[in-house]
């Protein structure tokens, strides 16, 4: 018998294993050398990256440190690994942000702090303008940065100008606004995190809410001597879903009662929490999903036109990707759904559930299929070029230097000839979890379980043609 | 232990009362706080709208405060808002991802504050409902009448500054 009240009728949604009950965990949280340490470490990673983006390589990018690091290593491992096992992790680790934070607290480590003003903060502290608080503009940044794909992972200095424009662009904006302003609502590496993070098997939570909400100073949100008030704007005592959580554990510091708690969990759970849901982060899903199989289609597909438009080849064969590009993805994917979302409400007899509602609703059943294209996608990254790295930690800036003796590996894929096995039973998976969260999104969605029932069938059409579609592009 | 608010005696439940005006007092810093931190305009009046609420509990400590010395002298009392277990009046913002979205303003400060208000008197009203004991039928009683003048002075607050919206 299929559980409902568990994941793919497996794990219980309400089932959690608190990390932070083993002492060493709790200890490293707390310490404000974490996550100095790491963002120290991937600060120096980053310096070597942009020099030998800058100086090092030749003009082909297969052999240069920054692009095979940033889009062979880090790009894998951030849709592989950390996203859907860590959340937002890699916003704790991320040096990107580094300089301005540091700008506005005037410490790297230490917590400016005075009794009566709080937490004390250099720069004008503006507040973001309302009615950009939300994912728009990281949307259209994040497309944005799509149309120089080809660049970016073919020439090092255009990896290069992308991550020195957003570290310019992280500072300026750190001075003008307050706290992690450019992380939220700019950084267009920030947004897919956010909706993808909703699918991660990690949060940070609230252990006990009676303990916050008998609590007078909430140092969690104003900060203390031990801690910034949370820097991602967030009422960390009340916050349900790990969207906005950077997870730079500043609360896990500033709680006098350790009611702070890192969990596993299963995957999806906040998929299903009906707070907040709006269409600048269905349009952030139906970006990332669109975004998937234009990649797939310039640099893993067969279509040597399509590539020659992405290199801006020709003037006119450049714009017409950027237009198709945009289209596809602001327009085409967007008005599918919808047809889809109207038979849907159509088939359930709900026509008193508003239009956008469902829309909306349903949209988040393209996280699990869009963050499992993104892997497979990955994968066509990972196996045939990862030999590359050995190469590239030997000699980062392409002077002849063997440091670790791996600079003459040879070129070698690995199980290049499975590659399409492995990318299939991936997007098969993700099917299977958007089906799942679909037909919960269904109850939430329509009143009763027959219109749920009904409902869901043209929903599970779109998905399983969207994987369909997928599956022909990856393995066809 | 915690106790339940309606098992205190008179002098307990009024001292208990201080302490949540002085509670809540503390709270509305700390809410008026977190906006001073942001220098804009309308950060400024959430702040203030936050930082008037603040004194006008003070203000209600000081009333409950004098009251408690009228009624019972310098009879010691070492129960505070800590020893109970219900929670009365504590104004919350509820909404997580409140500040990120932008989804707070002046008004919906006081609607916050309005939101605790109205709850305490319920629950006051609840209790003189309850208890059959007179005196602290009364004392229950002027509490909800208590809440019932803060309530209008945030629905005053309120009406203020509709007004100024509508008038643009």
């Amino acid at each position: 018998m299929f559980r409902t009240d568990r994941v793919l009728g497996l794990l219980p949604l309400d089932w959690r294993l608190e990390l932070t009950r083993y002492p060493i965990v709790r200890q490293l949280l707390k310490s404000r050398w974490m996550p100095f340490l790491l963002l120290a470490f991937n600060l120096f990673m980053f310096t070597v990256i942009l020099m030998a983006a800058w100086i090092g390589g030749v003009g082909a990018g297969n052999y240069n440190f920054g692009i095979m690091i940033i889009w062979i290593l880090w790009w894998v491992v951030l849709m592989m690994i950390l996203v859907p096992g860590l959340s937002r992790f890699w916003c704790t680790v991320c040096p990107l942000p580094l300089v301005g934070e540091w700008l506005q607290r005037l410490t790297l480590v230490g917590v400016r702090h005075d009794p009566k003003k709080g937490n004390l903060f250099a720069g004008f502290k503006k507040r973001w303008p309302k009615s950009l608080s939300n994912m728009w503009v990281m949307n259209f940044l994040f497309l944005g940065t799509t149309f120089f794909s080809a660049f970016f992972t073919t020439r090092p200095v255009g990896t290069f100008v992308l991550l020195f424009s957003i570290i310019i662009l992280s500072i300026v904006l750190s001075v003008i606004y307050h706290k992690r302003t450019f992380c939220l609502y700019v950084c267009p590496i920030s947004g897919f995190q956010a909706l993808y993070s909703n699918f991660a098997m990690t949060e940070v939570r609230v252990k006990d809410p009676t303990i916050c909400r008998d609590h007078k100073s909430k140092g969690c949100v104003v900060g203390n001597a031990s801690g910034y008030g949370c820097p991602w704007l967030l009422l960390p005592y009340k916050f349900t879903r790990n969207t906005y959580c950077g997870m730079c554990f500043e609360c896990f510091k500033t709680c006098e009662y350790d009611n702070m708690a890192l969990n596993l969990r299963p995957p999806g759970t906040d998929l299903l929490v009906d707070d907040n849901r709006r269409l600048d982060e269905s349009w952030k899903a139906f970006i990332m999903l669109g975004v998937s199989v234009f990649f797939f289609l310039v640099m893993q597909g067969p279509w040597g036109a399509l590539k020659d438009w992405a290199n801006a080849a020709t003037w006119g064969g450049y714009l017409t990707f950027i237009g198709v590009h945009s289209l596809f993805n602001l327009a085409v994917i967007p008005a599918i759904f919808l047809g889809f979302i109207w038979w849907s409400r159509r088939m359930a007899r709900a026509p008193e559930v508003p239009l956008k509602k469902a829309y909306i609703n349903f949209s988040y059943t393209l996280v699990p299929l869009g963050l499992v294209a993104w892997i497979a996608f990955s994968f066509g990254i990972l196996l045939p070029n990862s030999s590359y790295v050995l190469h590239i930690l030997s000699d980062p800036f392409a002077w002849g230097w063997d440091l670790f003796g791996t600079a003459h590996f040879p070129w070698t894929p690995f199980w290049t000839g499975i590659m399409p096995w492995i990318q299939a039973v991936c997007l098969l998976v993700g099917l299977l979890f958007s089906l799942d969260f679909a037909y919960r999104l269904a109850r939430q969605t329509y009143p009763s379980e027959a219109q749920a029932g009904r409902g869901l069938l043209p929903v599970a059409l779109f998905l399983t043609l969207a994987t369909g579609a997928l599956l022909w592009l990856f393995i066809g | 232990m915690k106790r339940e608010f309606a098992s205190l005696a008179p002098y307990e439940a009024l001292h208990v009362g201080i302490f949540i005006e002085e509670r809540n007092a503390r709270i509305y810093e700390n809410f008026a706080q977190l906006f001073e931190e942001f220098r804009d305009e309308e950060s400024g009046r959430i702040a203030a709208a936050f930082r008037e609420m603040a004194a006008e509990e003070r203000r209600h400590g000081s009333a409950l405060q004098q009251r408690y010395v009228e009624r019972f002298g310098t009879r010691l009392c070492s129960l505070t808002d800590q020893d109970v277990a219900d929670l009365v009046e504590v104004p919350e913002l509820t909404d997580g991802e409140m500040l990120i979205l932008g989804r707070i303003s002046p008004q919906q400060a006081l609607e916050v504050a309005l939101a605790a208000e109205r709850q305490a008197r319920r629950f006051y009203l609840r209790l003189t409902e309850l208890t059959h004991d007179p005196p602290l039928r009364a004392l229950y009683q002027e509490f909800a009448e208590f809440e019932r003048d803060h309530e209008e002075f945030i629905e005053q607050k309120l009406a203020q500054r509709k007004p100024a919206r509508e008038g643009g």
